[in-house]
C-alpha cells in the first residue's frame, strides 16, 4: 500500500490501515522508546501512547516530510513528555583515561546493532536522553535545554559525558570478547 | 551538529533498528481510543445534567420566594382560614378529603406537602367544589379489587400507612400497566424473591455485565538489560494532591425568609450585590474519575436593600366649604363650614443600605473529573460549612418609618450546598488555570445578629484561580 492511501486510510479510521501503518512502524519506534526508557514496559506505554496521538492527529500531517520522520517525532515528544513529569537525575561518572581513537572507530562498525542499544540503555539517565537526543535524533543543545528544562551549557556538558561514558564502554565490552 | 564520525557511526547503526513490541499492544491501542471517543460523548450529556442541576437549583429558589410571598397574600387578602385540625384544608368538602385520603401514601406528602401549599390547595378547591382531585382516577383504580379495604381516614396519625395497615393477605394484586405515576410504590411490594433469580432476570441486561479483563504483558526484557531505575515521578500507588488557589467574585441574589408584613417589605427592595471571597481548596483523587475536597475560604457578603417602601399614612384633614345663602331679611351670606376628615395618604420611605456578612467557609465535597485536549474539568458538589463572624447592617422600621443600625460580632455555624463546573488549562506539568462558575446556596442565620428578617443567599459566582499539583 502506498504511504498516501495508507495515510487517506488512516484518516477515515480504516482499521486495515491502522494496523498496516502500526505494522510498519512499531518495530522502529519500540527501539526509540526503549532509549528512553527504563524497562520494556515504560517503553511500551510510550509506544502506546504515541501511536494514540498519531492515528488521532494523522489528518494534520502534511504530505510534505516523510511519514517515518513525522511517527519518530511523536514518540520522541510523547517520550519527553513522560521524562518531563519525572525528575531527571543528573550524574557524573568518574571515567578512564582512554582515548577514542580510530581503532576504536572500526570497534562500533563490528559492534552489533543489539549490543550498542543495550550499551545505551544502560547509561545513567541524564546521559541516555541527552546522548539520544542529540547524537540520534538530531536535536540541538538549545532544543534539548527547552525540552528538558536544563540550562543549554548542562547538555553540552553532560553530552560530552555521555559520548566519553558510552565510548569507554564499548572499549570495555571490546575488551571482554577479546 | 554531529562534529565527528562517531555520532554518525552510532546514529546509522541504530535508525534502522527494529525491535517488535507485545503482541497485544495493537489491541490496546484501539480499546484505548475507543475509550477515549466514549468519553467525548458523555460531554454533551454532562453538559444538560449540568443545565438541568442548575435550572433546578434556580427554579427551588425562585419557587421559595413566590411561595412565601403568596402565603403572605393568602393569609390577607383571603378569609379563608389556612388550616383546619385535621391538615387537611378547612373547608374541603368531606367527601373529597376522603377521596384524596384514599390515594397512595407518597401521592399525598408530595401533593400536599407544606402549609402553604394546602392552604392554596384548601382555597382553590373551596371555589371549585365537586373538581375531581388530581389522583383520584388512579387512586380508584389501584383499590378496585378490594373497595372495602380502602379505608378512609381523618386525621394525619395514620395518613403515612394506610397501605402498610392493611394485612398482607388483604393487599390488592396490580397489575403492570397499572404502574403509573406515584404506584411506584407497590412494584417493590409484589416482586418475590423467586422472581430475583428467574431466568428473565439472570439473560437481563444487567446481568450481562462484565468486568473487562485487562491483559498486561509481563515478559522479561528481551534485549535491554537494564537495572530498574526509581522513578521519581507520579507512582501507582500515590495519588496526586491538587492545591487550589481561589479568588470568587459573584453576584448575590439574596432572599429574606418569612411571611410577615416586614419580610414582604425588605423582600421588595432587596437587590442582587456583588461579593467576592478567596480561599484554598485541597482535592485528593480517590479513583480515575472521583476526588474528594475541602478546604477553607473567606468571603464578604452584603445584601443590598434599595428602593421605595410605600406606605399610608392617616391623616386628619380640615375642609373649607364656603356657600352662599340668600336670606330674605339680610340679603346675601356668605356661610363657610370647615369638616374635619380623616384620609390616608400614600407616602415613600427611600431605603438604602447594606447587610454586610464575614463568612470563613469549609466546603465538603465530591467532584467527578474528565478532560479534553489541553483542558480538564470537573463537576463538583459540596456541603458548605459556614462560620459567620460578623454581621452589621441595619432593619427597616415600618411603624416609624425609619432604619436602625445592628452590629454583632458573635460567630454562627451555618449551612449550605453548591454546585460548579471547574475548567482547568495546563500550563506546566505541576500549574493549572482554574475558572469555575458555580452556585451556592447557604442561609446567614441573621436573626441570631440581630437582624429582623431571616436573609438567604444564593450566589452566582466565577472563581478563578491556580491549581498546584502535588506529586
Amino acid at each position: 500500500m502506498k504511504e498516501e492511501d495508507l495515510i487517506k486510510g488512516c484518516v477515515k479510521e480504516d482499521r486495515v490501515c491502522q494496523k498496516e501503518l502500526y505494522k510498519r512502524f512499531a518495530g522502529k519506534m519500540m527501539a526509540v522508546c526503549l532509549r528512553y526508557s527504563s524497562s520494556r514496559m515504560e517503553a511500551e506505554d510510550i509506544l502506546q501512547d504515541g501511536f494514540i496521538k498519531v492515528f488521532d492527529h494523522i489528518s494534520k500531517f502534511k504530505m510534505e516530510g516523510s511519514l517515518e520522520g513525522w511517527v519518530r517525532r511523536i514518540m520522541v515528544n510523547t517520550a519527553i513528555n513522560k521524562i518531563r513529569a519525572n525528575k531527571i537525575k543528573f550524574e557524573d561518572i568518574s571515567l578512564g583515561q582512554h582515548e577514542w581513537d580510530h581503532h576504536d572507530n572500526s570497534v562500533l562498525d563490528k559492534m552489533s546493532e543489539q549490543d550498542l542499544l543495550n550499551l545505551i540503555a544502560q547509561m545513567p539517565q541524564g546521559y541516555k536522553y541527552v546522548f539520544s537526543m542529540y547524537a540520534i535524533e538530531g536535536y540541538s543543545h538549545k532544543e534539548i535545554s527547552d525540552n528538558l528544562g536544563i540550562e543549554e551549557a548542562s547538555s553540552r556538558s553532560q553530552y560530552a559525558k555521555a559520548k566519553k561514558y558510552l565510548q569507554q564502554q564499548i572499549i570495555n565490552l571490546e575488551k571482554i570478547n577479546l | 551538529m554531529m562534529e565527528n564520525s562517531f555520532e554518525k557511526q552510532v546514529s546509522n547503526k541504530l535508525k534502522n533498528t527494529q525491535v517488535q513490541p507485545s503482541e497485544h499492544l495493537l489491541d490496546s491501542i484501539f480499546e484505548k481510543r475507543a475509550a477515549k471517543a466514549k468519553r467525548f460523548a458523555f460531554y454533551p450529556f454532562a453538559g444538560a445534567l449540568l443545565g438541568v442541576a442548575l435550572l433546578s437549583v434556580i427554579g427551588y429558589w425562585l419557587w421559595q420566594s413566590n411561595d412565601s410571598k403568596t402565603a403572605q397574600q393568602l393569609g390577607q387578602q383571603s378569609e379563608l382560614p389556612l388550616e383546619s385540625g385535621n391538615g387537611q384544608g378547612g373547608l374541603l368538602p368531606q367527601k373529597d378529603n376522603d377521596q384524596i385520603v384514599s390515594m397512595p401514601a407518597t401521592a399525598q406528602k408530595s401533593k400536599v406537602s407544606t402549609p402553604t401549599q394546602r392552604a392554596k390547595k384548601s382555597s382553590i378547591s373551596a371555589q371549585n367544589k365537586g373538581v375531581v382531585p388530581f389522583n383520584r382516577s388512579v387512586a380508584q383504580k389501584s383499590f378496585n379489587s378490594d373497595q372495602s379495604s380502602s379505608k378512609t381516614i381523618s386525621s394525619n396519625a395514620g395518613f403515612e400507612n394506610q397501605y402498610f395497615n392493611v394485612s398482607k393477605e388483604n393487599r390488592p394484586s396490580i397489575q403492570k400497566s397499572e404502574h403509573q405515576g406515584n404506584s411506584h410504590l407497590y412494584v417493590y411490594q409484589t416482586v418475590s424473591d423467586e422472581a430475583m433469580v428467574s431466568r428473565d432476570f439472570l439473560f437481563s441486561r444487567i446481568a450481562r455485565l462484565r468486568k473487562l479483563s485487562v491483559k498486561k504483558n509481563l515478559e522479561s526484557l528481551e534485549m535491554v538489560a537494564s537495572t530498574p531505575i526509581k522513578r521519581n515521578g507520579l507512582e501507582k500507588s500515590k495519588r496526586p494532591i491538587f492545591i487550589d488557589f481561589l479568588f470568587n467574585p459573584g453576584v448575590n441574589m439574596p432572599n429574606v425568609q418569612g411571611a410577615n408584613p416586614l419580610a414582604e417589605a425588605s423582600q421588595s427592595v432587596l437587590k442582587p450585590s456583588y461579593g467576592q471571597g478567596f480561599g484554598l481548596r485541597i482535592s485528593v483523587p480517590v479513583s480515575a474519575r472521583w476526588n474528594v475536597f475541602s478546604g477553607l475560604s473567606y468571603k464578604e457578603q452584603s445584601n443590598d436593600y434599595r428602593g421605595d417602601l410605600s406606605y399610608l399614612e392617616e391623616r386628619t384633614q380640615i375642609n373649607q366649604h364656603i356657600r352662599y345663602i340668600n336670606d330674605p331679611l339680610k340679603g346675601v351670606l356668605k356661610v363657610t363650614s370647615y369638616d374635619t376628615v380623616n384620609v390616608m395618604v400614600s407616602k415613600n420611605q427611600a431605603i438604602n443600605f447594606k447587610n454586610q456578612y464575614k463568612i470563613f467557609q469549609i466546603p465538603v465535597g465530591f467532584s467527578y473529573n474528565f478532560g479534553y485536549k489541553k483542558f480538564e474539568f470537573a463537576i463538583n458538589g459540596s456541603a458548605l460549612f459556614n462560620s459567620i463572624k460578623q454581621s452589621s447592617g441595619r432593619n427597616i422600621n415600618l411603624d416609624q418609618h425609619i432604619t436602625n443600625e445592628y452590629r454583632s460580632d458573635k460567630a454562627v455555624f451555618g449551612f449550605g450546598a453548591g454546585l460548579s463546573l471547574m475548567s482547568a488549562m495546563k500550563v506546566s506539568n505541576r500549574i493549572r488555570l482554574i475558572a469555575e462558575p458555580g452556585l451556592q446556596y447557604y442561609g446567614l442565620k441573621s436573626l441570631q445578629f440581630g437582624n429582623k428578617v431571616g436573609e438567604k443567599a444564593l450566589g452566582v459566582q466565577m472563581t478563578i484561580g491556580l491549581r498546584y499539583t502535588v506529586f
